[in-house]
């Protein structure tokens, strides 16, 4: 984005923000619309299931609704919608784990635990025919890293956004954003060779 | 060194296969079930608390405290009436702390 046109989107999402805080008709479908996309990218990068990435994506809205009027203006408004979806689908994530843990005790007791049949590959929707081979094998290295670098990758990777964005959405310094993309495809390498290298000895 | 070239190829091609990826998109209406969820009855603190007691799980968990703390009582009182010398020792022991509490108040009483 140019300086012009990056003015422009700050004006208009400020003007929405103003809008929906005074619950005015339509801002709220208005912000949908506008902000879905990138909402359920976002989400669906760092969980990689549709389903779930698509509920939690309701949850962040449904969020947003309910504590626009507590939002001051301190940053932007999308990056006050990327904090929200990001801890959304951490959140998620935690609980995922924990009923996971959870399922062996319960299967013990007779109740019938949650099925979390996840597919083995995740082939995200946006990735080129000929690459979803590839990208489903980096997407699988990128559950296995810290979760910081794998929000910070997401953001950078399949959300597009730069360094200083990515610094904006995660409250960190412009450096240790750039940093945690470093350290991020420095992980996903060795994962990756670790991959690569059991593929090959089989 | 043709392996590792291979896999270092491989590497690499799987970093760059999320390149110029695509924004994926939601199943459509979206707006309509954020809206539904909107509308949906908040559910109270007693709904919540009622909905976890009645958890299979911790129903069990509940029962199983229960009846171990009643085995644990069952236990303690047989072993009492099943070995009299126990009960028979605890009532002596009782019975001269009684005697030497009284012994040193008649002990104060005289020293005043």
């Amino acid at each position: 984005l140019d300086f012009k046109n990056e003015k422009i989107l700050n004006q208009s999402e400020a003007e929405l923000t103003g809008q929906l805080q005074r619950g005015e008709q339509g801002a709220f479908s208005k912000a949908v619309a506008l902000y879905q996309d990138m909402v359920y990218n976002t989400v669906l990068g760092v969980i990689q299931n549709e389903a779930d990435a698509e509920d939690i994506t309701q949850e962040v809205f449904v969020q947003v609704y309910q504590s626009v009027a507590s939002f001051k203006g301190d940053s932007k408004f999308s990056t006050w919608l990327y904090r929200i979806a990001i801890t959304k689908a951490l959140d998620f994530e935690k609980r995922k784990k924990r009923k996971k843990r959870f399922a062996v005790v319960q299967s013990l007791f007779g109740a019938k635990a949650e099925a979390e049949n996840y597919p083995a590959e995740f082939n995200h929707p946006g990735v080129l025919l000929e690459n979803k081979e590839k990208a489903a094998v980096l997407f699988k290295a990128l559950q296995q890293i810290p979760g910081n670098q794998r929000i910070a990758f997401t953001l950078n990777k399949i959300e597009g956004l730069d360094n200083q964005e990515i610094a904006a959405i995660m409250d960190i310094s412009f450096y240790a954003a750039e940093s945690l993309v470093a350290r991020a495809k420095i992980n996903l390498k060795k994962k990756l060779t670790a991959y690569y290298q059991h593929q090959s000895a089989k | 060194m043709m392996n590792n070239k291979n896999t270092d190829q491989k590497i690499e091609d799987a970093l760059s296969s999320i390149e110029g990826i695509k924004r994926a998109v939601p199943q459509p209406y979206l707006l309509t079930r954020i809206n539904a969820r909107l509308n949906q009855p908040v559910k109270t603190f007693w709904e919540n608390a009622t909905v976890f007691i009645t958890r299979p799980v911790i129903l069990i968990a509940g029962l199983c405290l229960l009846l171990t703390a009643n085995l644990f009582v069952l236990v303690l009182n047989t072993s009492s009436l099943l070995n009299p010398a126990a009960e028979r020792f605890v009532n002596t022991t009782a019975d001269e702390e009684e005697d030497t509490a009284s012994f040193a108040a008649n002990d104060n009483f005289e020293n005043q």
